[in-house]
């Protein structure tokens, strides 16, 4: 038979498969050109992992700072908040003194959080509660109310007593220390005293409490002083309120007329700096504009005194 | 049974274990091929080393598993020529051992001549015959994609072919003379 001896090979090969020695696995695993491979791979998945290692600890790093940060901003104005709450404790216990409608308003608001309109009203609502404080407070609310003078101080108590009415004022001790319903009489005859001099009365207050400027409106507790040494106590100027505030605005001027500094976040007090740094002792102007709840405007103006 | 697919995806991954599945499914033909493009055993092995190292490491150029068997083929034979090249031993023949006549090349053949002596005959050839012949006649490519492969003449390529049929011939009447 003849066959052309492409086919014969073609056909015997086509498919053609030899057994191979048992150790050319191991051969080949040994084959210094696949260590090379192995060795390549092996380094290339290192420098994978390294990579991703590195990023995995920046990015931990960038976060536990940004979280450090965050801890100690928390730690910064939590601690100036707490000056602040101990500088206007302070404010209002230096107010109360001078007995003043406005200072029973702030303490009424304080201790309520009622909008300073309906503040003389609210008078009536501590002396019902029959509390030391009201009681002492209530004093110089009927004083003003009768004398007329808003200027008194705990020492004067005794002396506008015996200027003014004595028997009246006698009694409104009395019948606060006694019975609570003379007292909110009292108390609201001041009201209605309160409301026709109010005229006479703010030419008189603001040389003597020059914090607020508009009385009866200030939801503010606005320190008078403040000391930008870097001792951590009272080093920035920042009115405190705990009322709904809209739109707030501090601008401070000195006693020039320059303007220095303007923050619009109640968070964001004066640090006792200008733009051309720090600035010397001395009395500078403050200027708050603000809304409250109600949508009512309202500017309080005031000096404050810088220590170093 | 596990899949090529997956076996390629293993081994795409560079996992030993389909590697080594790879390897057991196909080294029998990578040897077939081998062995017909080596002159004997060990050089064969050599080269089934080779081939599969470059498998191993160029799998990730493979988009088909459907072509893995086709694929693996290529590679082994690419593999074997490459080697060649690397030995440096010349493709092309002197001009007179060029064949001048192309006889008849049908020659008795009873198939009863056993696949390992046809493989003798084959490993027996000179390199650039044996090469010309495989690629040529038994892994069925053209002369001009030879041409291409060995960066070699069609003439050449023909002329070589035409050396390792004659020679392979007078081997086979010899053998079937003798049985």
């Amino acid at each position: 038979m003849k066959k052309h001896i492409d086919d014969i090979f073609k056909d015997q090969f086509d498919q053609f498969e030899a057994p191979v020695s048992d150790g050319l696995w191991d051969k080949i695993q040994q084959n210094p050109s696949w260590q090379q491979h192995l060795r390549r791979q092996k380094i290339r998945n290192l420098s994978i992992y390294a990579v991703l290692a590195v990023i995995v600890i920046s990015s931990c790093a960038v976060l536990l700072h940004q979280r450090h940060n965050i801890d100690n901003q928390d730690i910064e104005t939590s601690s100036i908040e707490e000056e602040n709450l101990t500088v206007s404790s302070q404010e209002t216990t230096n107010v109360q003194p001078n007995g003043n409608n406005e200072a029973i308003a702030e303490i009424s608001v304080d201790e309520t959080s009622v909008p300073a309109d309906i503040a003389p009203e609210t008078v009536v609502d501590p002396t019902t509660q029959n509390t030391s404080n009201t009681t002492e407070t209530m004093i110089p609310a009927e004083d003003n109310s009768s004398v007329v003078n808003p200027v008194t101080t705990e020492s004067s108590v005794p002396q506008n007593n015996s200027v003014s009415e004595k028997s009246s004022e006698k009694t409104g001790n009395n019948n606060n220390n006694n019975s609570n319903k003379n007292s909110t009489q009292a108390t609201e005859s001041n009201n209605k005293s309160n409301d026709t001099p109010s005229s006479n009365e703010t030419p008189t207050t603001p040389p003597h409490t020059s914090e607020n400027a508009n009385p009866n409106s200030s939801l503010f507790s606005i320190p008078n002083a403040f000391t930008p040494n870097g001792d951590g106590l009272n080093d920035v100027f920042k009115p405190v309120t705990s009322a709904e505030i809209q739109q707030y605005q501090l601008d401070i001027f000195a006693m020039s007329g320059q303007h220095i500094f303007t923050s619009r976040s109640l968070e964001y007090g004066w640090n006792g700096e200008s733009q051309g740094g720090a600035l010397n002792s001395g009395n500078y102007i403050y200027v708050i504009k603000y809304k409250d709840s109600t949508g009512r405007e309202h500017i309080d103006k005031g000096q404050l005194l810088l220590i170093r | 049974m596990i899949k090529d697919r997956d076996i390629v995806a293993g081994c795409k991954a560079d996992k030993p274990k389909s590697q080594r599945l790879l390897y057991d499914r196909y080294c029998r033909m990578v040897m077939g091929v081998a062995l017909r493009y080596s002159q004997n055993q060990v050089e064969a092995e050599d080269l089934v080393q080779e081939i599969f190292i470059k498998i191993f490491t160029k799998i990730q150029q493979l988009n088909d598993e459907i072509t893995l068997t086709s694929w693996i083929h290529q590679i082994a034979t690419h593999t074997c020529i490459d080697m060649l090249r690397a030995k440096k031993r010349p493709l092309t023949i002197p001009y007179e051992e060029m064949p001048n006549e192309i006889g008849d090349m049908n020659c008795n053949y009873y198939d009863d001549i056993p696949t390992e002596k046809l493989l003798a005959f084959i490993q027996d050839l000179p390199e650039g015959c044996r090469t010309v012949f495989n690629l040529c006649v038994i892994d069925g490519l053209s002369y001009e994609e030879a041409a291409a492969m060995l960066s070699c003449s069609e003439t050449t390529l023909r002329a070589q072919c035409c050396k390792a049929r004659k020679i392979l011939k007078k081997k086979i009447e010899n053998y079937e003379k003798t049985y």
